[in-house]
Order: C-alpha cells, then structure tokens, then sequence
C-alpha cells in the first residue's frame, strides 16, 4: 500500500484505459528512437540534437506512467530557444533542409510526453515523419534497405497492436489486448518489399539521381569547380557516387594513379580559385568522338570513365592524350587545361579515354601561373625558408610538399578561430596550420609562385574502391585537391596534403573475397538504387522492347505459356474451393484424420484385408481382428475421423495423429512385395 | 452497439470495403511524398514511396486472405426470451492453412451483439459467446454474422457477412407485471385432464410391509432396524391445477396499438406461466379454443412457452374461449368485449 501510494503514476497504469495510454506512449517514444537513428549518421542533424532527442525519447519510452503534455506556458518559454539552438547549430548557412530538421527534431522533443493523448498524436506523428523522412532521404549507405524494412515491420507491429489494444477496450470485456503473429507481421513486410521491388523499377522520375548525401545541407566532400576556402565550413563525408572507372587497356600503373582532374584554376584572390571563362576553346570532336589534347603517349592506358553525377566536365588524368565522346556535341578546354561541354550533361554519361601514366600535359606556363596576391608577400620569406637547401626547382617544390605534409595537420572541422578579415591562406601557414586538402594546395601553389616557381591548382578526384567488376567506384569522398608545378620543365603533380587526407586507392587485387563480395553488393546498390535514373529506365525498356522484338516467337510462347498456367491455375483453385467442402466435411481435418485413415485403408488393400470402399468402421473391426494390438489405435484413429468428418469437431493435432497411424503401422505383418 | 455504417462503404462481391482514418492519412502523404521524390529525384524517397505502396497491398492482400479464409457458425441458444439478453455461442474456423486470424470482430446483423473474437490459429476454430437481445418474441431465423477484420494496416475495415441456416423460437418476453390472474376451472370440465398422481409428499406413517407396497418406499434404517420390513406410508401431495386463459380476439385486427398491448398481454400470461412451473406448481393453458392441462416439468414449460411464442391475435370470433373458461378471470384486453 505505501509502496502504490509512493508511486500514484504505476497504480493509476493499471487501469486499463491507461494502460492503453502508457503502452501508445511507448510505441510512439520507440518510433521516435528508430527514426532518429540515421539523424546523426548522416548528418543531417548534429550529435548533441539528436543525442537530446534520442535522451528524451528514451525517457518517456521508460517511464513507468502516461506522461502529460508540457504546459503551454513552458512550451511557450521553450520556443525562442529552441530557434536559438536552431540558430546556434548553424541556421539557414546550410540550406533550408538542415534547419527545418533542427526545428523538427526539438519540436518532437518538447511534444514527446503526452504525445499518447489522442488529440497530440496526429501533430506528433507528422513531426516524427518529417524526422524520418529526412533521416531516410539523406542515407545512402546500403544498410538502408535494412532499417527501411525494420521501420516497416516495426510500424506494422505498432499499429496493429495499438488497433488490437482499442478493440480490447472497447469490445474485449476486460480481456487483454492480443499481440499480432509474426507471420502477420512478417509476411506483410516480406510482401511489400516484393511489391516495392519492381514499383521502384517503374516510379516515374524526371531529374538525374541526386546523391542523397547532399540532403546534409552542409558542406559535403565533393568536386567543386571552383574552390572558395572562406565558404566552406565543416565538411561532411558524402558516399555518394560520382564516378565508375574501368582500365579497358594496359597494365594497371603503379602508385596513386587514379587521380582524375576536373578543374585547374590559376587565378588566386581573397581565399577564391576563380575559374573565368576568357581564352575558352571551342572544340569538336573528330568523327569518332575524338578529342586530341596532346601527342601520341609513350606508355599509353586506355580507361572508360562512367560519371554518375550530372556535371559539364570532363575528368580526366593529368596525363592525357585523347578523349572518345559518345556525341558530337561542342566541348571547350581552357587555357589552364580543364575540358568541359557548353551545358549540363545529364548523368550517367560515359566517355573513353587514353592517358599516359608517366606524364602530365597541360598547355605551358604563362604570366597567370606566377600571380601572388600583394599581401600575401611574406610567403616569399616563408618560402625561401624552407626550401634553402633546394638547387633546382624540383629540389624546392619536393621540399615544399615535404614539409606541408610534416608539419601541417589535417582536418574537415572548420576552425572556428579563423577570421573573416585574414587571407585563409596566410591563415592557414601562419596561425591555423590545419585545415583540409584545399588549405594543403593552395598553400603549395602560392608558396611555389612566390618561388617564381609556375603552379596551378587542380580539383578533382584521387583514388576509388574496386567495384568487385573490375573496375572502380569513385565517390564524393574521392575528391581532392593538389598542384601542378612546372618544375624541370615540364609540368609536374604534388600533393602536398597528409596521407591521413588523401582519398585512399585501393587495388583490386590486394581484397580479400569477402571485401570483393561487400564491395559487389555495394556497387550494385550504388548502380541500381542510389543512381537509378529516367536513362536507366529508359535503357530498360529498351532492352526489353529489343529482345522481345528479336525473338517475338519465343516471346509469345512464354506470354502464352504463362496466360495458360495462370488459367489452369485459376481453374485448380476453383476445382479445389468446390471440392473442399464436400471433402473436409467438418472442415480442416482431412489433411490429418482423413489421410491418416486413407493410409490406413491403403495398407490393409496391399494386404488383401479389404476391398474398396470399405468403410472406416469396417476396417478398424478387420484391423482390430488381424492386429489385436493395434486395437486402441485403429479405434482412436477412426473415431476422430468420424468426429472430424461428421460431427464438424476440431481435428486433433498433427503430431497426435501422426503418433497413432505409426503405432497402428507398427504392428502390421509385412506386405506383400506384389499384390 | 451497432455496426459502423459508413458513406464511403464499397461493396464488392463477397465483401465489403469501409475506409478509415489511417487511409485517408495515406492518401494524403502518399503524393506528398510522390512530389518530393520526383521533385528532387533522390531514390531514397523513392525507395521509402514503393515500400509504403508495397505496404498497402501487402495490408490489402493479407486482410483479403484472413477474411476469405474464416467461417462462423451461430449455435442457437437452449431458450430466448424476447428483450432479455441471451448469450449465442460461435464458432469461427480459420481455414487457412498459415496465416492465424488476430483482431476480428464479429457483429449479428440487424440485432445488438458484437464481440472481439480470440485468436483463431491457422487451421483451427475458436468459439465465443456473443450477447444479444431478440426484439419480439416467435420465430426468428439466426441473424447473419458480419465478420470484420482490421489488421495488419488498419487502413480498410473489411467485413463478410456469413449467413446462417436455421431459426430460433423466441419466447415470449419476461415482464415485471401485476399479480397473475389465475382460473380455477373443475377438473371434470377440462377434457383429457387426468387426476394429478404422484409418488411424492410427506411422509405420513411408518409400518410394516405389505404385500403390493412399491418397494421403492421401504424404510431401510428402520428395517435394519427392526428386523422386518418397513415402509413409509406417505400422505399424497396435491398439486394446484392452476389456469392461465388468453383471449386472442381483438375487436379490430389491424391495429397497431391493439396488438402492441397483445403483446404485453402475452408477455404477462409467460411470465405468470414460468413463475409458477418454477415454484413447481402445475399450471394450464386456455388460448382461444385450445387448452393445454395443467402439468410440471421442463417439458410442460416449453410446451407451454412455445404455444405463447407462436400465439396470434385474431379478429372477433375468429377464435372463441370455450365457454367453461369464459367466465373466469381471463387476461383480454380491456375493452375488447
């Protein structure tokens, strides 16, 4: 008694209407938890956000008694800080998505407790499905699939629970709320995804795949055509997809030699690479496709490049030769070496390449690839410093990327300490001294010029994973920065960045199996789920109109076939629904009692006890006769198959019958070989 | 409680289709969720849009498959008073050959009574009492049996109905009346009455056997007793033969307040009659020309029940009371003579 009166909040959940209450409470607190799962892994809410949602919805699923709403009065309190946390982690600077999520998130916190009581679940469940829904738009890592179907079953599981606990209180005369079967349950999430299967096939879509990783609303790792080393904040790690590279020809090179340029910028000011559009060439492709953009290579690798991001550029290794387009479309190549198309190109978009692993080309140096803005001159000391036992150029720009890669750290966090006011640059040699791959090349190619040393910077991609085919995956988080440096004359590659901060490359011959299974699994979910697009849609159904067209006949034999088997299936399950009444009798006890006698019958036939259409009683008296001690178990057998089939009773259970047939079985004289 | 009716009810051949809020909740979202996808293209949203459309089919198929797969057989009830709450027994099988049947709710159609039925596992059946009341008494065919099924989404109710064989007589109802009027009729006056004969009473005198005594009434302690055989002289217990005499002449046939006061006459005349068989008195029944003698026992008080169950009001001198009962105090209604 004094323990209830301790705890009103438990005494009162024994009532059934709270109980009802405590358990929806639960169910909707459990969701909550689930749904704010991918919340942080993909960023596109912050860790303390979602721990504070998770700790709250984590609180009220424990709680031992329905839990009132929050007064007005304190929700009202909680409002302008809860823009201000909103503020705080970054508000619109973005996108709007991360914002809006922020705001959705704390909302369903503060509206969490009491969210059970009818009239707050709608306004609490359109919160937590925002939440949800952002958390899912913005995964792309395979395991995907497997929380969408976990949510699935969970939300079948609840809804058919709460329905369950309703009905209990209305109708169940005090009895309590049943739980679904898990055949229920699994069955419909086994069915929907069979269903969603092709559904997803079909879904109708107009725009390019967009890599989900964006849906961050941060910066993301990514190619960027120009680089702004103010602009960028903290950078989130993207999978998504960018390109799908295969060496068609040549052995594979040595080293980090998938390293695909997609923009060189040579023109520095205030913390941008600004890439103009002045001195584009304007260029055709041959016949074949065919772009020339130096001399036949010594050395020469052929590589296809599959870009799986809509983008106008064209990446390609700093040694290459000649480009295959599939089109006839205008391209342009700057002064600085960048090749691009006049317009987007819709991804996927495939070309071929060949390019010389040992070389770099790129046109020569001019004025532009010596600029230093003026007040960046200390770099000159800064430079002369380092590189005082240099005697050559390369000498100089080794010892560059030496000691960036030495004495610099890396890092994707933005610092906070760094002003607005300050050249990111200087910053970063003579303060920071961390920051991100972008921080490493600008920092070379600035300190080279100031060497009188020619340099640019090149963004794109380095490295890739095998994708299991033979080729590699490149994604987002693939992309790089670095330099070209006319040393020796002739243009060079460093990158100055740590190894800790370039992209790795992995070879496939160096996986173990299993590596290359997940990575199979992988590249098949980035290749027909995360970038299934309208072309591959398309693509599909050309291929399906083409084969059918090529073998109409077989075609219509299968289509024929399969029309005939659904019809003589519809007419086996017609024949059946008729036959069943007669058959079962009393319903569903053929299956056990009925064939058990029919076995029964079948042994004393090879035995030549009986004739046909004996009837059950007429065999058990033979049986009996001939095997008295199968007496007990005849006469069980037959007079629940009488039961079953005249009386309607419930047939006995399987196994039961299943045990007597063996023991009546058991001591019958062995058959006859023919008969 | 009756069923939900609903306007957007559909039927369809074999069963119907009733929307619920949980539907209407996914026609709304579903599009929204649509918009997003093509709008932004991100197959993310398209892969949560084809599950959440996988889901509805997956709800539709399923709660299609319990609801074909399941039966109810009403068992009608030993008596049933009219306006009394009677429980009928039910007997729900579940043919399906995986899949139990959760959450399925069974409503008699056109009468008060549903119930949330048990789990039914695959292959078995499950029975259940359902409470319901029978408006007038006579004979009633069973009332078909609306099952509904709500599960695994909860976006449709789906309901069959299963219509049942056979009828029930309802007894006449039970009502809290006056002081029953009874006629006390001469025995010789009623044809085919018998002398009440009975082995019954209280015992009057021990004595010594005698030859003819039933055997029956020999006193087996005393007899042990005494050495010699004893038997129980008993005093023959009288049984009031009492009447109930209904007139079922109206002056007007056809109308409806005549015959709605008939009702409550017959329903006084049944629970005179059942009061008294239940404190073991003998009672007999005068309807119009038919009389049945005064008699005890379940038999009796069926018999008696049914001839009040089936009883009809008939117009003047359709059905006169025999002239030795007329007399008496008989329930008719005021005014009709």
């Amino acid at each position: 008694m004094k323990a209830a009166s301790r705890n009103p909040g438990a005494r009162e959940a024994r009532r059934p209407g709270l109980r009802a209450l405590l358990e929806r409470q639960r169910w909707l607190a459990g969701l909550a938890l689930l749904l704010s799962l991918p919340l942080p892994l993909t960023g596109v809410v912050t860790w303390p956000l979602a721990g504070l949602f998770a700790a709250v919805a984590a609180g009220v699923a424990l709680s031992r008694r329905p839990l009132a709403p929050v007064p007005n009065w304190v929700e009202n309190l909680l409002a302008p800080l809860v823009v201000g946390v909103v503020v705080m982690a970054g508000g619109l600077r973005f996108g709007i998505l991360r914002p809006v999520v922020h705001l959705a998130v704390l909302v369903a916190a503060v509206r969490l407790p009491g969210s059970a009581q009818p009239a707050r679940t709608a306004s609490f469940t359109a919160l937590l499905a925002l939440v949800g829904v952002a958390g899912i738009a913005s995964s792309t890592h395979v395991s995907l699939v497997v929380y969408l179907l976990v949510v699935l079953a969970v939300v079948v599981l609840a809804m058919a629970r709460l329905e369950l606990l309703g009905l209990a209180g209305r109708l169940g005369g005090g009895r309590p709320a049943d739980w679904p079967p898990v055949r229920l349950v699994v069955a419909s999430v086994f069915i929907a995804a069979l269903v969603a299967t092709p559904l997803f096939a079909l879904l109708p879509r107009l725009r390019s795949p967009f890599a989900a990783g964006v849906m961050t609303g941060g910066a993301v790792s990514g190619f960027r055509e120009t680089v702004s080393l103010n602009n960028i904040r903290s950078v989130q790690v993207s999978r998504a997809r960018a390109l799908r590279v295969v060496l068609e020809e040549g052995p594979e090179p040595a080293g980090e030699w998938l390293r695909l340029a997609g923009a060189t910028s040579q023109s520095y000011r205030g913390g941008l690479w600004a890439q103009g559009q002045r001195g584009r060439e304007r260029l055709l492709p041959g016949t074949e496709g065919e772009l020339a953009l130096g001399d036949e290579p010594a050395a020469p690798r052929r590589l296809a490049v599959t870009v799986e991001k809509p983008s106008d550029r064209i990446f390609l290794p700093p040694g290459a030769t000649h480009v295959f387009l599939p089109e006839r479309i205008p391209f342009w190549r700057d002064p600085q070496g960048s090749v691009g198309a006049f317009r987007r190109l819709d991804a996927p978009f495939s070309y071929a390449l060949v390019f010389d692993p040992l070389r770099v080309v790129l046109p020569p140096p001019n004025a532009g690839d010596l600029e230093v803005p003026e007040e960046l001159v200390e770099l000159r000391a800064y430079a002369a410093e380092v590189t005082a036992g240099a005697t050559n150029s390369t000498g100089a720009a080794n010892l560059l990327e030496e000691h960036l890669r030495t004495t610099f750290g890396y890092t994707l966090e933005w610092p906070l300490d760094a002003p607005f006011s300050r050249d990111p640059v200087a910053w970063f040699l003579f303060e920071g001294k961390r920051g991100h791959c972008e921080f490493f090349a600008s920092a070379m190619v600035l300190l080279l010029r100031s060497l009188e040393i020619p340099a640019r910077l090149q963004t794109g991609y380095l490295g890739g994973e095998p994708d299991g085919a033979g080729g590699w995956v490149v994604r987002d988080a693939n992309a790089h920065a670095w330099v070209v440096a006319y040393v020796d004359e002739g243009w060079r590659v460093f990158d100055p960045t740590p190894a800790v901060g370039r992209p790795a490359f992995a070879s496939a011959l160096r996986l173990p199996q299993w590596r290359l299974t997940w990575l199979r699994v992988e590249e098949f979910w980035d290749r027909w789920v995360l970038t299934f697009s309208l072309v591959d849609q398309l693509e599909l159904a050309r291929r399906l109109w083409e084969s059918a067209a090529a073998s109409w006949r077989r075609l219509a034999l299968w289509v024929g076939s399969a029309v005939a088997g659904v019809v003589l299936l519809m007419l086996g399950s017609l024949a059946w629904r008729r036959r069943a009444p007669a058959a079962t009798g009393g319903g569903a006890g053929r299956h056990v009692t009925a064939q058990a006698v029919a076995r029964l019958r079948w042994e004393a036939l090879r035995r030549a006890w009986v004739r046909e259409g004996v009837t059950p009683r007429e065999l058990q008296r033979v049986v009996a006769q001939r095997c008295p001690q199968a007496q007990a178990h005849v006469e069980w057998l037959v007079v629940n198959h009488e039961a079953v089939r005249y009386r309607g009773l419930s047939p006995p259970g399987k196994a039961e019958v299943r045990r007597q047939l063996r023991a009546t079985l058991r001591w019958l004289p062995p058959a006859p070989t023919r008969w | 409680m009756s069923p939900p009716t609903s306007r957007f009810s559909l039927a369809f051949p074999g069963f119907s289709l009733t929307p619920r809020r949980a539907l209407w909740v996914f026609v709304l979202t579903t599009p929204a969720l649509a918009a997003a996808a093509l709008n932004t293209g991100n197959n993310g949203l398209y892969l949560l849009l084809a599950l959440a459309m996988g889901a509805f089919v997956a709800s539709g198929s399923l709660s299609r498959h319990t609801l074909r797969h399941l039966t109810a057989r009403l068992l009608p009830p030993a008596e049933a008073f009219a306006g009394t709450p009677v429980p009928l027994l039910m007997e729900v099988r579940n043919t399906s050959p995986w899949l139990p049947a959760t959450g399925v709710v069974c409503r008699l159609q056109g009468l008060p009574g549903e119930v949330l039925i048990p789990p039914v596992p695959a292959r078995g059946v499950t029975t259940v009492s359902v409470t319901t009341a029978f408006p007038r008494r006579g004979r009633h065919p069973l009332p078909p049996v609306q099952l509904e099924v709500r599960l695994p989404l909860p976006f449709f109710l789906k309901a069959v109905v299963v219509r049942q064989a056979g009828e029930l007589l309802v007894y006449p109802r039970r009502v809290a009346g006056p002081a029953p009027r009874w006629a006390s009729l001469g025995e010789r006056e009623v044809q085919g009455m018998g002398p009440v004969a009975t082995r019954g009473g209280e015992v009057q005198q021990l004595r010594e056997f005698r030859p003819g005594d039933d055997r029956r009434d020999v006193h087996w302690k005393q007899t042990a007793r005494q050495q010699r055989p004893i038997v129980m002289e008993r005093r023959e217990r009288r049984r009031p033969s009492r009447f109930l005499v209904l007139d079922r002449e109206l002056p007007r046939h056809n109308d409806a307040r005549l015959l709605e006061r008939f009702e409550d006459l017959v329903s006084e005349v049944a629970t005179a009659a059942v009061d008294a068989l239940r404190r073991g008195e003998a009672v007999g029944l005068v309807v119009g020309g038919s009389v049945v003698p005064p008699g005890v026992g379940v038999a009796h008080t069926r018999g008696l029940l049914e001839r009040l169950a089936l009883v009809e009001a008939v117009g003047p001198g359709e059905d006169p009371l025999p002239p030795f009962a007329a007399t008496g105090a008989v329930y008719r209604l005021a005014g009709a003579q």
